[in-house]
């Protein structure tokens, strides 16, 4: 009887309901399931390690070679070609690790360890930004992933792992001011003052492109300006603005600062 | 049954009289004035509903003017960051919880008693109620601005951002209290609408001859009464957490920010298909009245529905694919996820089919119906594109899904609703709306909501994050954002425009006489605007379209057409309630005459979460004992069941029955769903705590084992009584079934003090597990507490004289809450045990 | 543990090249089954659906499949979705239902589920062939019962019987999410015999919760919708079309 009554048309609602539907999806299922071991893949022969963590509203950065932890803020360098395991965490609140150009994104959870494995297929600098709302100054929270030849790499480690270089003139004030002003209780910059984590680490921060996590400009003018009003810049961040500190000091604090590279 | 002598039951001295001397329109009229809000009727509450949801629905849409405008030039100063967060949650927050559903809620309420030929939904007062929470609800939420405290962690109000640590405002507290508060409506008004379509038809209406839209709002209510409570289960517990200090959610002490993420999609998952639903059966409803034809495939499309509620559940984990969930299983996630293009699918092609048996009449409405088809139908793609995990890994939180969701919702559910609106007005004032004003409205609603959100897919894949108030210059978003904005004016203007329209209509608009639409369905059967009583007489049903096919509906004056019931035998509200499959009429429904007791109860409700926000624990306590009491005094209403009466058409039926197939028996088992779902989202928060942070499961102290066993007992012994209670009542033992009742009571108060005392070795504040087995006994000894007042009622009642031989249904529905309750213990009980023997600290 | 110090019923875990000679032909197995059949025929109201469930549960014992859930949980998982959620209601719907109330029935199942799918007693079934067919037997027990109370009710009853399905596809949803998302193995037997198969015991573990999880759901909302919509639909005047409508689209 119910084929009567409708004619030959049920066909039209199962075949556009059920069947189209049911084969679209399967060739879509294998094709995106392919995708996904590509991409998920590798986890084994990653070489490097990197661990990043996200605070309000900034990234911790460690390169992991062979157990060497070696701090960097804000900027992820990574040899092109190289699949490298990323290790993600949260010190607060929960974020999110994206660098569109090069992979998809991965939670930042406390109490939780997530892990990706992330490849460069070429070198260049790509933006990054945290993908989940992360409170105030959310907006605010990017940073630069560097891709770069291996070798390029091996030389920046390298690089990375030394004390920050010894300034003399106005510069040398500026390290003076640091340590003055108590930045010394949140940041840490080797061979100057150390162990402090609570804001990033600043042992080459002039040599970044970008300051404030990705935002600015970095040059010793941006600098300056960012010291004596990141509530301003950054509303919510941790660091407080240093209004208070002098014409002469905030200029040299910001040269030394930009020195370190 | 119990009624056996018919002519010997008259109605009891103590049975409500009614309004004797009124004539029958007279005890339908609404009343006037300020007694306006005292009304209960299903006329008066959909209409609140409606109007409450689309105020809610302009405000939301100009805090979404407010974001685009925000958004129009990079590095825009217009708002702060605090501001625009403050606003972007709001807009979500107000479009989800306080316009969709109640919007829909009240076209529901409104609708389905003419639909399936009642005079009014079959528990009045619990819609009126459902109104009232849900108007202090959206207050509570919206006074936040005035103490400059608006919530501003997101709709999601993803944990850790909405701790105290780092939301020490009050704006989660607002949220969470206000959304909570207006839930409780949501709930109720389900329990309502699935004891109203169950149990409230036109005879002959079996489930098969129901309206389509019938159809839709019972899948609907089924799924708000399921997925709503893992939300409210969620949100008490982060609220607890945050007066109390209660460590659920908090990584230091074993607790884990994902089982907020867990619950909250539990819920927000099956919520996209909440909305989507009684959309879709507008949609299926107008369709058929434009073209001239019924539905094509309406087994098929029943069938599509009904799996579409149930898949929806599963499928929570595709809004975590980002969260670190091990890889394996995503492939299977995502199968899943796309399985719900399936059922989709088979409606959205039963729409075309049903398009394509006969050219259809280009009315307003019918131009809101093709914009659904185009709109949503861009959205599923995109939504298969979204379940596939890689693209999802980029697309997770960029404007991609945003544009994705807007697609959905704004396509799957704005555009029916306007639509509708342009539909049902008729019915709402008598007077039709401007089909040349309707065209401008659609067609400016299209071009702005395509130019919107088209182009968002665009700049999401161009790698723009959601939720942020500023961007950098320069990467490609700028001229994507300012077509956007442009696009959003041009929205808001069409629905500008439609407000206009509507003012305009209920003034000059032609008056629509009788079934304007050539509609099919009994809601058209009067002239409009239609009686408040919807039926002088309560016509037989015999097939899906009535109108169009029993020509003894529409060839004579509305008034004389036959049917059961006609006028009113006792100056009392009635309607005629049915056997839930069959649509058999099984007995006659009281129902109640305007009262404020839904408003007190709620009042008290309000009274008790506003003073929670001011951390006056005292008034809140005060305001929860008000709320019980009248409650209590709702209850009471003496009744006159047992009563056997004709009802016109050659049938004797009884007054107020005590069986299954009931009305009030089939509330108290929609009830019983709402606290399962309630009691298992406490079990999944303590069994998933256990399972995933195991370190801190073992430093849990472990609860003592004896009172475990003996809340068991306890608990299948209170099942007992209960059924007891019931037998000796349905045979007229009235004093032993009352003190059957009492012992009831004392045996729920037994199982929750043996509960008690196995966990009070345990500390709920020193690790996340601890709380949640609190909690969870908590919630058994609330629902004891209930149980407790029941039974003691029962013993009153039947001590008192109030119960008269042949009326049984208090103690009927008892013995089905306490065997609900004891399950419940048992589960509790059980798992607590288990827990014990496992060793630990 | 040695997963090598007893032989399980099913025999040790199996390699892949293996796998296919793995067909069980044990007599004792095969002289149940025998009964079973002759039993249920006996009793049976429809031998198709009696026969039809009868091949499912012996190829779901004598076939491979029993010897690969001995190495991997997610294939056991499948065993036992197969075993509760088709093999059963295809037997329940043959047999005279049995009248229990449908939430005690689905609180059986779940006392059943839960109390053998955990570790200690699923260890306990690999370790003893008694205890192994107490689980088989008990389990799917449990199961047939469940949906011949499901059977019965679904007329008279209909609100338990719903209420007892969710019930069901709940405890069951919530096992798989617990599986799936633990981060510790549940089963340690696995731990050394799920990498035979290229797996480490936690993907197989996180397989295995998802399988049930989606497949597991499905297979119940199929399963519901045929076995309930006919007796549900069957009283009402146009139940004949609507019927059509659901068995045809599922």
């Amino acid at each position: 009887a119910w084929r009567r009554q409708t004619g030959g048309r049920t066909w039209w609602i199962l075949g556009g309901g059920v069947v189209f539907p049911l084969v679209v999806l399967a060739l879509l299922f294998v094709a995106s399931t392919g995708v996904l071991r590509a991409v998920a893949g590798g986890r084994e022969d990653a070489a490097l390690t990197i661990e990043v963590t996200g605070h309000q509203f900034w990234w911790d950065v460690v390169y992991d070679p062979g157990g060497l932890a070696i701090r960097d803020a804000n900027e992820v360098v990574m040899p092109v070609g190289v699949p490298v395991r990323i290790v993600l965490k949260s010190e607060d609140v929960i974020h999110s690790f994206w660098v569109p150009k090069v992979a998809g994104k991965m939670d930042m959870i406390p109490g939780r360890v997530n892990e990706t494995v992330m490849t460069a297929t070429e070198a260049g600098r790509f933006r990054g930004q945290c993908a989940e709302f992360c409170g105030l100054s959310h907006p605010l929270m990017a940073f630069e992933m560097v891709a770069v030849p291996p070798d390029h790499f091996r030389a920046f480690l390298e690089d990375l792992q030394g004390d920050a270089a010894d300034v003399a003139g106005p510069a040398a004030r500026g390290r003076e001011v640091f340590l003055e002003a108590g930045c010394a209780a949140c940041h840490a910059v080797r061979g100057v003052a150390e162990g402090a984590r609570l804001g990033p680490d600043l042992t080459r921060v002039g040599g970044r492109a970008a300051l404030g996590a990705g935002m600015w400009p970095m040059n010793e003018g941006s600098l300056a300006g960012w010291i004596a009003d990141v509530q301003d810049m950054k509303p919510g961040a941790n660091m407080p603005s240093y209004a208070h500190l002098s014409g002469p000091d905030l200029r040299a604090l910001a040269q030394w600062l930009g020195s370190l590279r | 049954m119990a009624v056996t002598d018919p002519e010997t039951r008259t109605p009891y001295g103590g049975a409500r009289k009614g309004e004797p001397g009124k004539t029958f329109d007279e005890i339908w009229q609404q009343p006037r004035g300020l007694r306006y809000w005292s009304a209960v009727s299903h006329q008066a509450v959909g209409k609140r509903f409606i109007v409450t949801g689309f105020c809610f629905f302009l405000i939301a849409g100009v805090l979404a003017l407010l974001v685009r405008t925000q958004l129009i030039v990079p590095g825009n100063t217009f708002l702060d960051s605090e501001t625009y967060n403050q606003v972007f949650t709001m807009h979500g927050t107000l479009m989800m919880f306080l316009f969709a559903i109640p919007i829909l809620g009240g076209f529901a309420v409104y609708l389905i008693p003419m639909m399936l030929g009642a005079r009014d939904l079959i528990f009045p007062r619990l819609g009126a109620f459902g109104y009232w929470c849900y108007l202090f609800g959206g207050i509570i939420l919206m006074s936040s601005f005035l103490f400059d405290a608006a919530p501003d962690g997101g709709w999601f109000m993803y944990t850790p951002l909405s701790s105290n640590e780092y939301s020490p405002g009050a704006g989660p507290d607002f949220w969470l209290i206000g959304i909570t508060f207006a839930e409780i409506a949501s709930v109720a008004t389900a329990v309502e609408l699935i004891a109203a379509i169950l149990c409230a038809r036109a005879p002959g209406m079996s489930l098969t001859k129901m309206p389509i839209f019938a159809w839709y709002i019972l899948i609907f209510a089924f799924m708000i009464a399921v997925g709503f409570p893992p939300l409210i289960i969620g949100s008490i517990l982060l609220e607890a957490q945050r007066l109390l200090g209660l460590p659920f959610y908090d990584a230091a002490l074993g607790g884990d920010p994902l089982l907020w993420q867990h619950l909250f999609w539990l819920f927000g998952h099956p919520e996209v298909y909440i909305i989507f639903l009684p959309a879709a059966g507008m949609v299926a409803t107008m369709l058929p009245t434009f073209v001239g034809k019924p539905l094509f495939g309406y087994g098929f499309v029943v069938a599509a529905v009904i799996s579409m509620g149930f898949i929806s559940f599963g499928l929570w984990a595709h809004h975590m694919f980002a969260t670190g969930l091990p890889i394996l299983s995503l492939t299977l996630f995502s199968a899943a996820s796309t399985m719900v293009a399936v059922p989709t699918g088979v409606q959205i092609f039963s729409f075309i089919a049903t398009l394509a048996e006969a050219r259809p009449r280009l009315t307003v409405p019918m131009h809101f119906i093709l914009g659904f088809l185009f709109i949503f139908v861009l959205g599923g793609l995109t939504g298969v594109m979204l379940a596939s995990v890689p693209f999802n890994l980029q697309a997770h939180d960029s404007y991609f899904v945003v544009a994705h969701l807007h697609y959905v919702l704004i396509g799957g559910m704005v555009f029916p609703l306007f639509g509708a609106f342009y539909y049902w007005a008729p019915l709402f004032t008598g007077r039709m709306m401007s089909e040349v004003l309707g065209r401008w409205v659609f067609w400016l609603m299209f071009t702005g909501f395509n130019l919107t959100f088209l182009l968002m897919h665009l700049t999401g894949m161009r790698g723009m994050p959601r939720r942020i108030a500023t961007y950098p210059e320069g990467i490609g978003w700028d001229r994507l954002n300012l077509l956007s904005t442009l696009g959003s004016y041009i929205l808001a203007a069409g629905v500008l425009l439609f407000v206009v329209d509507f003012i305009r209509h209920r003034r000059v608009g032609p008056h629509a006489g009788r079934n304007p639409w050539g509609a099919a369905t009994l809601e058209w059967l009067y002239p409009l605007p239609n009686p408040n009583f919807n039926f002088h007489a309560i016509p037989a049903v015999r097939s899906r379209e009535p109108l169009w096919d029993q020509p003894e509906l529409t060839d004579r004056r509305a008034e004389r057409i036959d049917g059961v019931l006609r006028g009113t035998a006792d100056s009392r509200r009635e309607t005629i309630s049915c056997d839930p499959i069959t649509g058999e009429p099984i007995q006659i429904a009281r129902l109640p005459h305007p009262t404020w007791t839904p408003f007190f109860a709620a009042l008290g409700l309000a009274v008790a979460f506003g003073a929670l926000l001011a951390s006056f624990y005292w008034i809140s306590l005060a305001g929860l004992c008000f709320s019980v009491l009248v409650f209590l005094l709702w209850a009471w209403e003496p009744s006159d069941a047992g009563v056997l009466r004709p009802d016109g058409m050659g049938r004797t039926l009884p007054v107020d029955l005590a069986d299954r197939r009931s009305h009030t028996h089939v509330v108290v088992v929609g009830l019983l769903l709402v606290l399962f779902a309630l009691h298992a989202s406490l079990i999944f928060g303590g069994l998933y705590l256990w399972n995933v942070v195991p370190d801190f499961a073992e430093l849990t102290v472990r609860p003592l084992g004896l009172p475990l066993i003996l809340a068991a007992g306890a608990a299948l012994a209170m099942a007992v009584a209960g059924t007891v209670a019931r037998r000796w009542a349905l045979s007229e033992r009235i004093g032993a079934s009352g003190a059957m009742s009492g012992l009831t009571a004392l045996l729920a108060a037994g199982t929750t003090a043996a509960l008690g005392w196995a966990i009070l070795p345990v500390s709920p504040f020193d690790t996340a597990l601890g709380a949640v087995i609190w909690a969870t006994v908590t919630f058994v000894a609330v629902l004891s507490a209930a149980a407790v007042l029941w039974g003691l009622f029962n013993l009153a009642r039947d001590l008192t004289g109030a119960t008269r031989p042949g009326q049984a249904r208090h103690a009927f529905n008892l013995a089905t809450y306490a065997k609900g309750l004891a399950a419940m213990a048992l589960a509790t009980a059980g798992l607590l045990l288990a827990f014990a023997l496992t060793g630990g600290a | 543990m040695d997963p090598l110090a007893y032989v399980p019923f099913c025999g040790p875990p199996p390699e892949p090249g293996a796998l296919m000679s793995r067909w069980l032909l044990d007599p004792a197995l095969l002289a149940g089954l025998a009964v079973a059949l002759g039993l249920g025929l006996w009793l049976a109201r429809d031998r198709r659906l009696m026969a039809g469930g009868w091949v499912l549960v012996a190829l779901l014992f004598v076939s491979p499949l029993c010897a690969l859930s001995m190495a991997l949980f997610s294939a056991r998982v499948a065993q036992h979705l197969m075993l509760t959620l088709v093999a059963a209601p295809l037997i329940a719907a043959a047999l005279p239902s049995v009248r229990m109330p449908p939430l005690a029935a689905a609180g059986l199942f779940a006392a059943a589920f839960w109390i053998w799918h955990a570790p200690a007693p699923y260890t306990a079934t690999l370790e003893s062939d008694l205890v192994y067919w107490a689980m088989h037997l008990s389990l799917f027990g449990a199961a047939v019962l469940l949906w011949s109370a499901l059977v019965a009710a679904v007329r008279e009853a209909p609100f338990a019987a719903f209420l007892a399905v969710a019930v069901t596809a709940a405890q069951m949803t919530l096992y798989a999410v617990l599986i799936v998302l633990s981060p510790s193995v549940w089963h340690v037997w696995h731990l050394s015999t799920a990498p035979l198969w290229g797996l480490s015991a936690l993907a197989d573990q996180a397989l295995a919760g998802a399988l049930m999880w989606v497949g597991g759901g499905l297979l119940m909302a199929v399963s519901v919708a045929l076995v309930l919509s006919r007796r549900f639909l069957a009283g009402t005047a146009a139940g004949g079309r609507t019927l059509a409508a659901q068995e045809s689209s599922t």
